[in-house]
């Protein structure tokens, strides 16, 4: 209305002041705001960190795998002992159970490459274990690792194992091949900068892991045939996520182990 | 109101606001535009109710608990985020000892699977809940009742069965600050008083009921009422101090003796 726009219009310029410093207020209050419950200082610290690398400060590592290993580390190791060593796929197991064993002991790490198992390795054989369990390379393959530098690193987990523990027989698992379906839905939303395994890959490293316990009296290799589907997919009867075996999944690995590994006494 | 002065306010003001505007948007970039703000949704919704139940994700744990039996002579932890990286058959030297513990349980989500853990009548069930609860800002009624519930349900499936209660540990702020903190940040951080008054409520549960006890974890705790700072990486979890350390409490508590050598 003419008269109405006839009294606003002298203060426009005011009201528009008015608005860009509450704008300004807002910004700032915000940003006080996020910062306060994000976790203060040590977070804006950790946040400009990332950013600007000059910042950031050396710590000892206290991630999980760093959990775990002081865990580790404290436990009794003997010479009846079964280990299970890998990663997520395997640290899922409640291996005492599912094997029946109570010498079973589970020291896989979620999330564990071919190159922090290599480090630990003492951790594994100080017992003299009478069985390891070996399940990696998934990892090594979601995240981009050469082909080259994986097998690389796997021959030389089996070669340490052996030359430590000379009495320990190391029984390989392959690599499994994901559940495309189930993993484009359950991964790849969260975590877009993995790559999905394909089936070429996880072959080609089960190719390899094969050849490693050929003619070694104490390295052998256990297949795991009833985990695929026809399309030599993971069956999605066996993973919720397409990646991580689930209790059915991992009771068919105990299966298979309990075939394989002589009876315990 | 004096135009000039006036007008160096307006343009310094536009001017700062889209400086921040732009810092923003150039923030969100860097921490990777669309795709890093769909990824904050299900943190902010993770940030509330949860667990291994309701979260929507499938959860391996829950599946593979579900293919193991519970029997006669168990010992179950029954926990959340504190108790699931222990190896307990190793720290309690007893191949009874069974994990049942679920990162991210919280009282709600540990109701929903008591099934699996009292059908197979164990001797003992150690519970360990609530930390999540304060994480997520569960009112502590609420937090109570349902924590009550957990306790009744099991002595009332399974009347033999000797219930352990572990109080709620407090975290040791400065480390949680620097290794929790900025990947949960929409989670509250427990403070002292918060985990002091959920813990009174746990140990009253154990006052009136026989076979209910509350076992105190003072050995991990130091005289600020923090997690001891050698009894943790993080500040939050445990690590292989502080796991020998309740695992001798539980051993002499449970098993009657000092059991298991350490290495």
């Amino acid at each position: 209305m003419p008269r109405g726009n006839e009294r606003i219009r002298p203060h426009l310029p005011r009201i528009l002041l008015a608005l860009s410093l509450a704008l300004n207020a807002l910004f700032v209050l915000g940003s006080v705001a996020v910062v306060l419950s994000m976790g203060g200082l040590p977070w804006l610290h950790r946040e400009l960190a990332d950013v600007f690398p000059s910042l950031r400060r050396h710590e000892p590592p206290a991630d999980y795998a760093h959990n775990m290993r002081s865990m580790f580390e404290q436990l009794p190791a003997g010479p009846d002992d079964i280990l299970l060593l890998g990663d997520s796929i395997l640290d899922y197991g409640e291996w005492h159970e599912f094997l029946a064993n109570p010498h079973a002991k589970n020291r896989a790490i979620n999330g564990d490459y071919t190159c922090t198992i290599l480090p630990r390795l003492d951790q594994i054989t100080r017992g003299r274990p009478r069985h390891v369990v070996l399940l990696c390379g998934i990892n090594n393959i979601q995240n981009g690792v050469p082909y080259a530098q994986t097998i690389r690193e796997y021959a030389r987990i089996v070669t340490t194992i052996a030359s430590q523990s000379a009495r320990t027989d190391l029984w390989l698992l392959p690599v499994l091949p994901v559940n495309t379906q189930l993993y484009r839905k359950w991964i790849v939303p969260g975590m877009d900068y993995l790559h999905t395994p394909t089936r070429e890959d996880v072959a080609a490293l089960n190719g390899f892991i094969r050849t490693l316990a050929i003619d070694r009296p104490r390295i052998h290799f256990v297949d795991l045939p009833g985990l695929l589907d026809p399309t030599g997919e993971l069956r999605q009867e066996y993973s919720s996520d397409g990646i991580h075996l689930n209790g059915r999944g991992l009771e068919q690995v105990a299966l298979r182990l309990k075939q394989e590994l002589p009876p315990h006494d | 109101m004096k135009t000039r002065l006036f007008r160096k306010m307006m343009i310094l003001s536009v001017a700062l606001n889209t400086l921040a505007a732009i810092g923003l948007v150039a923030l969100i970039e860097k921490k990777g535009g669309w795709s890093w703000l769909d990824r904050q949704v299900p943190r902010v919704l993770g940030a509330m109710r949860g667990g291994s139940v309701s979260s929507g994700f499938p959860n391996t744990s829950l599946s593979v608990y579900g293919r193991l039996p519970v029997a006669p002579g168990d010992i179950v932890m029954l926990g959340d985020d504190l108790l699931e990286y222990g190896a307990w058959h190793e720290l309690l030297g007893d191949p009874r000892a069974k994990n049942r513990a679920i990162v991210g349980d919280d009282t709600h989500a540990m109701i929903e699977r008591l099934g699996q853990v009292v059908a197979g009548g164990p001797r003992h069930v150690v519970v360990c809940c609530g930390s999540n609860n304060l994480r997520r800002r569960v009112p502590r009624a609420q937090t109570v009742r349902e924590y009550v519930r957990i306790v009744t349900t099991l002595a009332s499936r399974s009347p033999d069965t000797d219930i352990w209660l572990l109080p709620v540990l407090p975290v040791n702020r400065r480390l949680y600050r620097e290794w929790i903190a900025p990947d949960w940040p929409y989670l509250n951080i427990p403070s002292h008083r918060e985990v002091e008054a959920l813990n009174a409520e746990i140990r009253a549960l154990a006052a009136d009921r026989p076979r209910v006890h509350f076992l105190d974890l003072r050995e991990v705790v130091d005289s600020a009422g923090e997690l001891r700072q050698d009894c943790t990486l993080d500040g939050f979890h445990l690590n292989g101090e502080g796991f020998q350390r309740v695992a001798m409490r539980l051993r002499d508590n449970l098993l009657g003796n000092p059991g298991a050598p350490r290495k």
